[in-house]
């Protein structure tokens, strides 16, 4: 099935962006009350207030985690109200994948998880 | 049970989903509807429509007539004294918290309520809150480590004196049939005044059901989960309490005299029912029953035993981890699972695009999935119309999934 494929699966399996920012200058944490997994996310800010590094935290799915991966990489570079204004079609256009209604909720957690951050 | 003649009474197993035939294994979270239930909401709205109790015209006097015979056909099948102690409700979690609002009055400050890791969250949450409204001390008994129901622990808390029992009769997340009978009869015996309350939503209409012989004072179930129609659900009032408590509903139906100063109530079943029911629903009700009386609960009950059996067997050999008790016998209709590396929802994907329709998440039971220290699980559920052959297909898009994740 499309939503399965390899690139995506190497993703999966071989994330870039997850894991912890010891130093992070912001931090959140949001739950999907759908399943219940929950999904961090540090960043650092520059001082020149862009964002250098994005690491994500999950134990969700394949569809939040590797959203949350190429989100990091999008987001990396972005200031501040970049990243407030980045909007939920181009974290899916990022995914690249057609999803049901309920699984485009997985795709969209790094995205609320992400803006909790810079709040 | 490879073939299965009743499969070909409802309509919606005829489809089609993802090119594939369905393969409906999520009815835990509610059945699909025989074409009588279908008809006999239809046939209700077609020649039938009318408001209940109140109307001396024709329509009114049938459409009253289809609900009441609704009430004896549901106080029969769970085997009630009168049909009066069946309410109707809009589902099991409406008649859980009623239930919870009903015995408010007779909860005080360091009260004990007692509940359990298993619940659904319709009959957690109510009891919880009912528990910090009125200062009462809520007890809630924990699983044993692989999710199965802790019989020793349950009995040494209700030995202490418990005033409100909330209990499932089989768990929505690992199947397992609980012996309420057996617990009922210990929490009384130490106190008689207990109220117990039974959430039996994936009971009815799955083995049979008999409240007298349980003992309790309140057993909840929803229509939806046993063939009828979803906004639908019954609340079993044990007659000697009826007058112990007051309405929490008021409105139109309910009353026996209004004046400016005070109101006075009917008897039950009405003074419980407050507002127009769900006619159409309660008459699918009726005919959902009727056709499960059609086929013989010991009978369905055995099916969907040996169903879960296999499943168990089967599921078991796929190097799995299926959550609850052991002993496949005490388990029934209900089988949750983790594929390691594969997320539930990744899982149900897969499945679905293979026609399986399977739930993923909590399921609604967030203190046992944290107990078992998982955030999800997958969750295949049977019922009367499942055969062998749509476990062999779970089983099937299971190991395509492993060779998907490389796991």
């Amino acid at each position: 099935m499309d939503l399965y494929r390899e690139e995506i699966l190497d993703r999966y399996k071989n994330p870039q962006n997850i894991g912890d920012i010891k130093d992070a200058t912001n931090k959140a944490t949001v739950k999907n009350s759908i399943c219940g997994d929950t999904l961090s996310a540090g960043i650092r800010i520059s001082e020149s207030g862009l964002v250098s590094e994005v690491k994500f935290k999950s134990i969700g799915c394949m569809v939040s985690t590797v959203s949350a991966d190429v989100l990091a990489d999008y987001a990396i570079g972005k200031n501040i109200s970049e990243v407030k204004n980045i909007k939920e079609e181009e974290v899916l256009k990022l995914f690249g994948m057609d999803l049901t209604p309920s699984r485009r909720k997985c795709a969209l957690l790094s995205l609320e998880v992400l803006k909790k951050a810079v709040e | 049970m490879t073939e299965n003649t009743k499969t070909s009474d409802f309509p919606i197993l005829a489809c089609n989903i993802n090119n594939h035939r369905l393969v409906y294994l999520d009815n835990a979270a509610t059945t699909q509807k025989p074409k009588c239930v279908i008809d006999a909401v239809s046939n209700f709205y077609l020649k039938h429509n009318a408001n209940v109790h109140r109307g001396i015209h024709t329509l009114s006097e049938e459409a009253t007539e289809m609900l009441e015979e609704t009430r004896r056909k549901v106080a029969s099948f769970i085997d009630a004294v009168v049909p009066e102690e069946v309410i109707f409700t809009s589902g099991a979690t409406d008649s859980l918290n009623i239930a919870a609002r009903l015995v408010e009055p007779k909860v005080q400050k360091n009260s004990v309520i007692v509940t359990t890791e298993l619940e659904h969250h319709s009959n957690f949450v109510p009891w919880q809150e009912l528990a910090k409204k009125t200062g009462a001390v809520l007890k809630v008994i924990p699983v044993l480590s692989v999710g199965s129901f802790d019989y020793q622990k349950t009995k040494e808390i209700l030995l202490q004196k418990v005033d409100i029992f909330a209990i499932t009769h089989v768990s929505n997340v690992t199947g397992e049939v609980i012996d309420v009978k057996s617990l009922v009869k210990i929490a009384k015996a130490k106190n008689p005044d207990c109220l117990v309350i039974v959430d039996g939503a994936q009971a009815v209409g799955h083995m049979p059901v008999n409240v007298q012989s349980l003992d309790c004072d309140f057993y909840a179930f929803s229509a939806h989960k046993m063939l009828g129609p979803t906004g639908v659900g019954v609340l079993w009032i044990k007659r000697d309490l009826w007058d112990k408590f007051n309405p929490v509903k008021f409105g139109g139906g309910m009353i026996s005299e209004v004046s400016l100063s005070k109101s006075t109530w009917d008897v039950a079943p009405y003074k419980f029912e407050a507002g127009t029911p769900n006619i159409a629903g309660i008459v699918g009700l009726g005919a959902a029953v009727g056709y499960l009386n059609s086929i013989g609960i010991e009978k369905i009950y055995g099916e969907i035993r040996e169903l879960t059996e296999y499943a168990l067997e089967k599921l078991g050999k796929l190097g799995i981890k299926i959550l609850g008790a052991e002993d496949t016998k005490k388990r029934l209709g209900v089988v949750s699972f983790n594929v390691p590396s594969i997320h539930a929802h990744d899982l149900a994907s897969v499945l679905d695009s293979l026609g399986i329709a399977i739930r993923s998440g909590h399921h609604c039971a967030m203190p046992l999935h944290t107990a078992l220290k998982i955030p999800a699980s997958a969750r295949a559920s049977f019922y009367l119309y499942n055969t062998k052959k749509d476990i062999d297909e779970l089983v099937k898009g299971i190991i395509k999934a492993k060779e998907m994740f490389r796991v």
